[in-house]
């Protein structure tokens, strides 16, 4: 028999995902001859773009976001491979993303290049890694702006220097719905790092979902910036999962009924809005985790993506109007969730 | 109607935001709301930077008229897009760019990675850095056998165009006399 230590201890590093989602790396490159993006003219976009894809087609695959139908550039979008804002200048913006969807790099957004790489849960140095990768691949043939002082140069001040954001996408319900997350946000604060609401800037944590990332790009080192978000990560993974232990402990009747009514609504509803299935889904998602319920929680998860509007529309023939997404949105999540 | 949030108060407050294309309607209590009003303060880097841009009013009027000559981006407008135009923008604006920085980052110098066509200069240039700051603090504490052993490594990395400062030739006067057996702390300080 397994030694009840040891078995904790291999059920919990596959088991980090129950707070940590997924990883994320973000690299802001320019080309020093050109004007950054909002100053560029056609021809100088058009170089821009072309430099990319001729240094990198060998391993991604590049998409012309003109040429690309606007269902499939917001499927880029809830995949986070591209950002909303790259979509503000189609004619001059590109992306390129690698097969395994795991890389991709922005052309032309607010910089020349993003380079993004996504790893699960709280695997950052995978992510970390990867972007580099790129990035040195990328400096072999190109001449980045540059400055002795200031590092990489930036078209915003806040990413100069290393021009690196590293992030962790936390989902953290018990501390959400116990208000804490208050405390959170003013701790992180102190260590040069931010945290915010997953969708969308300025609103609520839809989900309860939030990414931790670094603020501060300028006077560390990429391995001091990537430590610093993994420490903090890391904390906050403990601080959440000792305040769902005591949810559990303290009002276990009420917060498993929370739990299950939102499983009853998942399972039984015949329409949600995308709205009422984020928040259910977090309920969920925290009932997973807490094995109130027997559900897999990358079933959970995966349903994050394909119950958004946009892959919704995809899997569909005709147009459909707001209610019939949410009629499909309640089936895709039906037909999922059978254990 | 009871707040959708809490479930528990009555929903006095009706907002709408549109996230993600998607017109999101809530409604909610007093209290929840001011909650939804505190996870606004967790914006992004952008709020944060036009906020320190917007209060930096001690900025002169000069740079009304400063523009960038490479890009036509001008400081005025910088202020407030908090984008700047190109490269050259740096140089340009480099006086008002370093304290907004150093607000931003509490930093002003770079010490991460560095191109590789540069890699040699740049490690040269930290490593000299290291070594006057070290040489410095040599200095300080009196230790001025150091501080020439130091001086020296310095001397032989710069290449010899570049003069000795004032600061190297005094440490000189010091370790001519600062025999090698003598202690440091018996030299008069005042050297
Ligand atoms: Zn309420
Ligand atoms: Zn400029």
């Amino acid at each position: 028999m397994l030694d009840d230590s040891l078995l904790q201890k291999a059920s919990e590093s596959v088991m980090d995902n129950d707070v940590a989602i997924s990883s994320r790396m973000r690299l802001a490159r320019n080309f020093a001859d050109l004007p950054f993006p909002g100053f560029m003219d056609m021809e100088q976009a058009q170089e821009s773009v072309r430099r990319c894809v001729s240094a990198l087609s060998d391993t991604l695959t590049p998409y012309a976001l003109d040429k690309l139908p606007p269902l499939k550039r917001m499927i880029l979008v809830e995949k986070h491979l591209i950002s909303r804002d790259l979509l503000k200048t189609p004619e001059r913006s590109a992306a390129m993303i690698s097969s395994d969807e795991k890389l991709s790099v922005m052309i032309n957004e607010e910089d020349h290049l993003r380079i993004q790489s996504f790893a699960p849960a709280f695997e950052l140095d995978l992510a970390f890694a990867k972007a580099f990768e790129a990035d040195t691949r990328l400096q072999e043939k190109m001449n980045f702006a540059y400055d002795t002082d200031l590092g990489f140069l930036t078209a915003c001040p806040t990413n100069t220097g290393t021009g690196m954001r590293a992030s962790v996408m936390l989902h953290l319900p018990a501390l959400t719905w116990s208000g804490e997350i208050s405390k959170v946000t003013q701790a992180v604060s102190k260590l040069g790092l931010t945290i915010r609401g997953l969708y969308g800037e300025g609103t609520e944590a839809q989900g309860d979902l939030y990414q931790l990332s670094n603020q501060v790009t300028l006077g560390r080192t990429e391995e001091e910036i990537l430590s610093d978000v993994k420490t903090a990560a890391s904390q906050m993974v403990e601080w959440e999962r000792r305040i769902r232990a005591a949810l559990h402990a303290g009002d276990k009747i009420n917060l498993e009924d929370r739990m299950l009514r939102a499983l009853g609504v998942l399972e039984r509803a015949r329409k949600i809005t995308s709205k009422e299935f984020m928040q259910k889904w977090s309920a969920v998602r925290f009932a997973s985790c807490m094995r109130v319920i027997p559900h897999n929680i990358s079933v959970i998860d995966d349903l994050l993506v394909s119950a958004q509007p946009a892959s919704l529309q995809s899997q569909a023939s005709e147009t459909l109007s707001d209610e019939q997404r949410d009629i499909r949105r309640a089936e895709l999540v039906q037909s999922r969730l059978k254990v | 109607m009871l707040c959708e949030k809490c479930g528990v108060a009555p929903a006095t407050i009706h907002l709408t935001t549109i996230v993600g294309g998607e017109k999101i309607e809530q409604h909610l209590c007093a209290a929840c709301c001011q909650k939804q009003k505190q996870a606004l303060t967790m914006a992004g880097m952008s709020t944060l930077l036009l906020s320190l841009l917007k209060g930096a009013s001690g900025v002169p009027d000069e740079t009304v008229t400063l523009r960038c000559h490479s890009c036509g981006q001008t400081f005025e407008v910088f202020q407030k897009t908090g984008m700047l135009g190109c490269p050259k923008c740096y140089e340009v604006f480099k006086e008002h760019l370093t304290p907004l920085l150093s607000r931003i980052h509490g930093k002003t110098s770079h010490t991460g990675r560095v191109p590789p066509d540069t890699f040699e200069q740049t490690t040269m240039a930290r490593r000299l850095e290291s070594l006057r700051r070290n040489m410095d603090r040599a200095i300080a504490e009196e230790d001025f056998e150091l501080a020439a052993q130091l001086r020296d490594e310095i001397r032989a990395m710069q290449p010899a165009k570049e003069p000795s400062s004032d600061e190297l030739d005094s440490i000189d006067n010091v370790a001519v006399a600062c025999p090698d057996d003598v202690t440091c702390g018996e030299v008069s300080a005042d050297a």
